[in-house]
C-alpha cells in the first residue's frame, strides 16, 4: 500500500469527518430540491414549470391538461424515483455493511434473482391464470409477482443461513449464489418458453423504468420501499461495529443478531418493493455508498442518510435523462444508470488504486 | 470482586476444547492464561467473553455473564481479540470512537485523545487505520479497548480488561508499554485477564498465572509457583531453564544442548 496523504482527502488531523458529513448532507438536500423542481418542470409534454408557477402566483387555475401532467404524470414518477433511488442507495450500504464487503449488491439477499423470477413467471404464465384473478391483479401483476418472488427467495435464503437463532453471514453469500444459480436456471426455462412479445417484455422490464409510476402504485410499494430508510437510524451503530467484525460488534454491545436480521429483512422489503415497480436498476446500490464513503467516511450514522439522499438525486437525474434525451420516447433507465455509474466508478477504482484499501 | 470461572467446559463440534476449568481473576490484579499452541487460551478468553457457548459458571462481579445484555456488559468490560480486521476506510479516530460509545463515554473526543496517546499514538487520530503497520493496528484497538474501559472502576465495580495476546505483533518497547498499562490499570482498581506467549513477560508482570495444557488447567498460583522448570519443560515440550531475576520475575531459556 502507498501512504497516502489522509489531507488530500479532506480528512481532518484528528480524524473527525463527522462535520464534513454533516455539510455534505446540506448540500444533497439542496441537490433534491433542484433535481426534483428540475424533474417537475421537464417532459414531453411541453408544460413548463416556471410558467405553471407564475400562472398558480397570479391566481389563476391550471388548465385541466396541465394540472394531470403535472400531479397525476410527473409528480408520482418524481416521489417514485426519489424513492427508489433512496431505497437501492440505502440498501446498497446497508448490505455493503452487514457483508462487510464494499461489492455487496442489495441483491446479494436473493431478493433480485427471486424478483427477477418472480416477473418472468408473471410475464410469461400470467395468461395461464384464472381470469377473475388476472382481472384483480390487473397491470400490477408483474409488480406483484417480482415483491413475492424476492420475499420468497429472501425467507429461504435467512432460513438456510439460519441457524439457533444466529445468522451466518458467509453462509448467506454462498447461498445467495446457489440460490441465484436455480433461479436463474427456472427463469431461462420460462425464458425458453415464451413468445417475442413475452420476450421484449422481459427485456424492457429487465432494464427498468419508472413510466408505469401512478399515485395507486406509488401507495401500495411505497411503505415497503420505506422498510430499509426506517430501520437505517437503528441500523447504523450496529453495522459500524460489524466493521470490526461480529465478535467485536457483540464485545462492545451491539445487538449483533438483531441487526443482522433487521438489515436483511428490511432490505428485502426495501428492494422487492424498488425492483418490483422499476425492474432492473443497477448501479445505484453499489455506486452511492462508495463515492460517499471516499468523500465523508465509512461512519453508517452519516452514511445512510447521506446514501437516501444521493441515490434519491442520482435516480431522479437518471429517470429526468431518460425521459427527455430521446423525447416523445424513453430510453430504459437502467441503461442511463449503467452507461453514468460504470465509468465513474472505474474512474474512482483507478485513483484511489493504492491509496487505500477497499 | 472477581472474574469467576466455575467448572467451565466448551464442546466445539464433537471436540471438547476445554474441560472443568476453574479460575478466580480479582481486582487490582493482572492475571495471565498461558500454555502451548491449541490448549484452549483463546477458547477460554472467548468464553469468558461470553462470545462463546460454554457449560459451568461465568460470573463477573458477581453477575452471571450469560444472562447479561450486551451492551451493560460492554460496560463493564473491553475485549482485545486476537486479530481485529477492519473492512472500510475508518480514521483511527474513528475506530477509538467506537470504543469510547460503547463504553457510554459522554466526551468522546477527549477520550479517544487520551487513549491514542496512551498507547503511543498521539497525532495518529486523522490517519487512516488501514494504512498503518500491524503493530500500529494492534495498538490502535488497544486504544479502543482502554476508550472502552474507561475509568478502572465503574458504577457496577472494577471493570477488566481481557486482553487475547495483547503483545503479539509489538516490538519489545511497546510489549512493555502494554503490560505497563495492564499494570497500572489494575493498581486503579480494575481487572486484567491476558492470553500470553510470552513467559518472560509473564513472569515480570503477572500476579497470577493459569497454565493450560490440552483444554485443562496444568498449574494455577503466582508466577513462581507456576513457573517451575519441570513442569514447563513437560508442558512446552522442550528443555527449559528459569532463573530468578530479582526483585520481581524471572527470565525463562531454552537449552538447545540438553535437548540431543
Amino acid at each position: 500500500m502507498i501512504a497516502a496523504d489522509p489531507a488530500a482527502l479532506g480528512i481532518r488531523t484528528d480524524g473527525d469527518r463527522s462535520g464534513l458529513a454533516r455539510r455534505m448532507t446540506l448540500v444533497l438536500v439542496a441537490a433534491v430540491l433542484a433535481v426534483s423542481l428540475l424533474s417537475l418542470g421537464a417532459g414531453a409534454s411541453g408544460v413548463s414549470l416556471v410558467d405553471t408557477l407564475s400562472a398558480l402566483a397570479r391566481g389563476e387555475a391550471l388548465s385541466p391538461s396541465d394540472s394531470l401532467v403535472l400531479f397525476q404524470i410527473r409528480l408520482p414518477r418524481l416521489v417514485t424515483g426519489l424513492l427508489v433511488g433512496a431505497a437501492l442507495a440505502v440498501s446498497g450500504a446497508v448490505m455493503q455493511g452487514l457483508f462487510r464487503n464494499p461489492l455487496a449488491d442489495p441483491g446479494l439477499v436473493g431478493v433480485s434473482a427471486g424478483a427477477g423470477l418472480g416477473a418472468i413467471t408473471a410475464i410469461v404464465l400470467g395468461g395461464a391464470l384464472p381470469p377473475a384473478l388476472a382481472a384483480a391483479a390487473g397491470v400490477n401483476l408483474v409488480p406483484l409477482a417480482a415483491f413475492f418472488g424476492g420475499l420468497a427467495a429472501t425467507l429461504v435464503l435467512h432460513a438456510i443461513a439460519s441457524r439457533r437463532g444466529r445468522t451466518s453471514v458467509a453462509t448467506m453469500l454462498l447461498g445467495g449464489i446457489a440460490l441465484a444459480a436455480l433461479t436463474g436456471a427456472a427463469s431461462g426455462l420460462l425464458i425458453y418458453l415464451a413468445d417475442d412479445s413475452q420476450l421484449r417484455t422481459l427485456t424492457f422490464w429487465s432494464m427498468g423504468s419508472l413510466a408505469g409510476a401512478s399515485w395507486p402504485q406509488l401507495i401500495a410499494a411505497g411503505p415497503l420501499m420505506m422498510a430499509a430508510l426506517i430501520a437505517a437510524p437503528f441500523l447504523a451503530r450496529g453495522l459500524n461495529g460489524l466493521a470490526l467484525g461480529e465478535a467485536a460488534a457483540f464485545h462492545m454491545g451491539m445487538p449483533v443478531e438483531r441487526t443482522k436480521r433487521v438489515a436483511v429483512l428490511t432490505v428485502a422489503a426495501s428492494v422487492g418493493a424498488a425492483v418490483a415497480i422499476s425492474g432492473g436498476i443497477g448501479f445505484i446500490g453499489l455506486v452511492v455508498p462508495h463515492l460517499l464513503r471516499l468523500a465523508t467516511g465509512p461512519d453508517h450514522r452519516r452514511l445512510l442518510p447521506n446514501a437516501a439522499l444521493l441515490g434519491a438525486v442520482l435516480l431522479v437525474l437518471a429517470d429526468l435523462v431518460s425521459r427527455t434525451i430521446v423525447a416523445p420516447s424513453e430510453l430504459p433507465i437502467g441503461i442511463i444508470t449503467a452507461i453514468a455509474g460504470g465509468p465513474v466508478f472505474i474512474a474512482i477504482l483507478l485513483r484511489q488504486r493504492g491509496v487505500m484499501d477497499l | 470482586m472477581t472474574l469467576t470461572v466455575r467448572d467451565l467446559s466448551v464442546r466445539l463440534g464433537r471436540r471438547d476444547v476445554l474441560t472443568g476449568i476453574d479460575l478466580t481473576a480479582r481486582e487490582g490484579e493482572v492475571t495471565a492464561i498461558i500454555g502451548p499452541n491449541g490448549s484452549g487460551k483463546t477458547t477460554l478468553m472467548r468464553a469468558i467473553t461470553g462470545e462463546l457457548p460454554s457449560t459451568g459458571g461465568l460470573a463477573l462481579n458477581g453477575r452471571d455473564i450469560r444472562s447479561m445484555p450486551a451492551p451493560l456488559m460492554a460496560t463493564m468490560r473491553a475485549v482485545l481479540a486476537q486479530s481485529t480486521p477492519l473492512s472500510f476506510p475508518f480514521t483511527v479516530a474513528e475506530v477509538v470512537r467506537l470504543g469510547a460509545e460503547a463504553g457510554g463515554a459522554t466526551n468522546a473526543a477527549a477520550i479517544i485523545e487520551r487513549s491514542l496517546a496512551r498507547v503511543d499514538l498521539a497525532g495518529y487520530g486523522g490517519r487512516l487505520f488501514q494504512q498503518l503497520s500491524g503493530g500500529e493496528q494492534q495498538r490502535v484497538h488497544l486504544a479502543r479497548v482502554l476508550a472502552q474501559a474507561g475509568s478502572a472502576v465503574g458504577p457496577d465495580g472494577p471493570r477488566w480488561l481481557l486482553l487475547d495476546e495483547p503483545v503479539s505483533s509489538l516490538d519489545i518497547g511497546h510489549q512493555l508499554m502494554v503490560m505497563r498499562l495492564a499494570r497500572a490499570f489494575a493498581a486503579e482498581g480494575g481487572g486484567v485477564v491476558a492470553v500470553l506467549h510470552d513467559l518472560n513477560l509473564t513472569a515480570a508482570h503477572a500476579d497470577r498465572v493459569l497454565l493450560l495444557q490440552d483444554g485443562r488447567v496444568t498449574a494455577q498460583g503466582t508466577p513462581a509457583e507456576v513457573l517451575t522448570p519441570a513442569r514447563l519443560t513437560v508442558v512446552y515440550g522442550c528443555n527449559l531453564q528459569v532463573h530468578p531475576l530479582p526483585p520481581r520475575g524471572m527470565i525463562v531459556l531454552a537449552r538447545e544442548e540438553a535437548e540431543a
